[in-house]
């Protein structure tokens, strides 16, 4: 990518949304060890779509409790505060950026291939013992990123991209290159710096195609680069790519993980995708 | 789908009408097929139909098929892509039986 495409891409996505305010909000409540869950409570009540979402997950079979929950505040003492923060910030998301169908860029079946990943993320993160894996589930959920700025921003090259992919059989990312200059994970990370996110959730954004290029091999860039490939494997949702891609071995071994853990963990991630749809619908 | 003289058969719904060559109506979209009208269809000389009904169904399990073998020809080898091709393959018939 020469740098006048970089800085057009860039004044270009200064039309894009921001995260609403409610996230603000909330991330100043959880970072601030004054605040207890009535606090936060108080703050989430005001959103009816956040309230119906927060119980739907509590209530879900992530957390798997006998009795129903129906309060606001119970639920927030049981998820935690990280965990609110993610779920948050994973509405917000999807909420900003609700995508239309349109002819080529499949929005609906594009976020549910955003939720499986995020799904698969935390279900990774638990057999690798990651110590937060909702912020795993987020990093999973913003990962194709790039793909949406794409859909906002470049729309008529979004529409050539996918049909080289296609006609072509090669890697989205191939064809983005092509036409864009610069590939879905580029465009993503340049896009999310907007949105001051640590980088446990920038890198897998810029890295889970290449996770050999990141220094320090952070776990976060190898579940979601294996998250992805698994959810493509499984055949859930819709990625504008046709091909599952290869998996990078380095990043694997790091993992720790034995061959015999992806049976168990894809199970998982068919049984949860189902779930993680259900909770995030509006 | 598309289907030839040879193929359609008594029970297929048409999606599209049925023209003689001088373009005729000679069935219209939405009948359902007789042997009579396989008959008709001869003495015409109609050789092409567009029909609906569960053939559709069998040529999407075929594309399935089709795309479990063709998803994976990018992915390289490997002791542990391997066993993501068998669980996924495992996974996609199972949910496609449901």
């Amino acid at each position: 990518m020469n740098e006048s495409q970089l800085k057009g891409i860039i004044e270009k996505t200064g039309d894009l949304p921001t995260l609403p305010v409610i996230y603000h909000k909330v991330k100043e409540l959880v970072d601030n060890p004054q605040t207890s869950a009535s606090d936060l409570g108080r703050v989430i009540t005001q959103d009816q779509v956040l309230t119906t979402k927060l119980l739907r997950l509590v209530n879900s079979s992530f957390y798997g409790f006998p009795q129903r929950i129906t309060t606001v505040n119970r639920a927030i003492a049981i998820i935690g505060f990280k965990a609110l923060k993610a779920m948050v910030l994973a509405t917000s998301i999807l909420k900003v950026f609700s995508l239309e169908e349109d002819d080529g860029f499949q929005g609906e079946k594009f976020w549910q291939h955003s939720i499986g990943c995020a799904v698969g993320a935390k279900i990774i993160g638990k057999y690798v013992k990651y110590e937060e894996p909702d912020e795993l589930f987020v990093a999973g959920l913003i990962h194709d990123i790039g793909k949406v700025v794409e859909y906002v921003a470049f729309g008529a090259e979004l529409k050539e991209i996918l049909k080289i992919t296609e006609r072509e059989g090669i890697f989205i990312r191939e064809a983005e290159n092509r036409v864009l200059g610069a590939d879905h994970a580029q465009i993503g990370s340049l896009f999310i710096r907007k949105w001051k996110l640590p980088p446990e959730l920038v890198d897998p954004v810029t890295y889970h195609h290449s996770p050999q290029e990141v220094k320090g091999f952070p776990k976060e860039v190898e579940i979601i680069h294996l998250s992805d490939i698994l959810i493509k494997a499984l055949g859930l949702g819709w990625t504008g790519d046709y091909k599952v891609p290869p998996l990078d071995l380095v990043g694997w071994d790091n993992l720790g993980l034995g061959k015999g853990a992806i049976e168990p963990i894809m199970e998982e991630m068919e049984e949860g995708f189902w779930d993680g749809i259900s909770i995030l619908k509006e | 789908m598309r289907v030839s003289l040879q193929e359609i058969e008594p029970g297929m719904r048409l999606s599209k009408p049925v023209l003689n060559q001088q373009g005729s109506l000679l069935l219209k979209e939405g009948e359902m097929i007789t042997p009579q009208h396989l008959m008709l269809f001869k003495t015409w000389g109609v050789g092409q139909f567009e029909v609906e009904g569960e053939e559709k169904e069998i040529e999407k399990e075929i594309e399935k098929e089709r795309e479990d073998e063709t998803i994976f020809s990018l992915s390289g080898g490997g002791e542990i892509m391997e066993e993501i091709k068998r669980v996924a393959k495992k996974l996609r018939a199972t949910s496609r039986e449901e």
